[in-house]
């Protein structure tokens, strides 16, 4: 799981039909700095985000288990950041 | 599993139903760079503890009670002494 931030949104014109109707962000892995940092990749999303917004987002598996029925990706935004704490 | 240190707490009230009530750190492994990492906190760990961090669904379904958890990186135990050769 890590921290990202939305940095877009795709828009399909065709989609296999589990992802009809599904908002997808472009996002980004933000650093120390809360920078961005490496390569954007696209997630689904459990709620629409607002460009800007700092996002949880779990990479893996269980990324489907974020949405019933299950949504057939491997990237999904669970949670919108507040506030990141870092130490020193 | 990865042995972490803990360096930061997220705040997040909009999240996932399974995530509600679930304490997120920002986790960092050994030698590990690149963008921030994050673990479900099931140990009470502050910031600056040691900690092992898992990913494995099981590991999100123990904590949230639910078998299709949404998550997978836990917090899983605190470290208090480490020894390698």
């Amino acid at each position: 799981m890590k921290l990202a931030k939305v940095v877009g949104t795709v828009v399909l014109s065709q989609c296999i039909e589990a992802y009809r109707g599904q908002t997808l962000h472009i996002i980004q892995d933000i650093d120390e700095a809360l920078e961005l940092t490496g390569e954007a990749e696209v997630s689904a999303t459990w709620a629409a985000m607002n460009e800007g917004d700092t996002v949880i987002v779990e990479v893996a598996r269980e990324a489907c288990n974020a949405f019933d029925p299950p949504l057939p990706t491997d990237t999904s935004i669970i949670g919108k950041v507040e506030k990141v704490n870092l130490a020193g | 599993m990865k042995v972490c240190t803990v360096i930061g707490q997220v705040i997040s009230v909009s999240k996932h139903a399974l995530l509600q009530g679930q304490k997120i750190m920002v986790v960092k492994a050994d030698g590990e760079e690149g963008g921030l990492q994050v673990a479900v906190d099931g140990v009470q760990a502050g910031i600056g503890s040691r900690v092992l961090v898992t990913q494995s669904g099981s590991a999100g379904a123990e904590l949230t009670g639910e078998e299709m958890s949404p998550f997978r990186s836990v917090i899983v135990g605190i470290i208090d002494e480490e020894t390698s050769k």
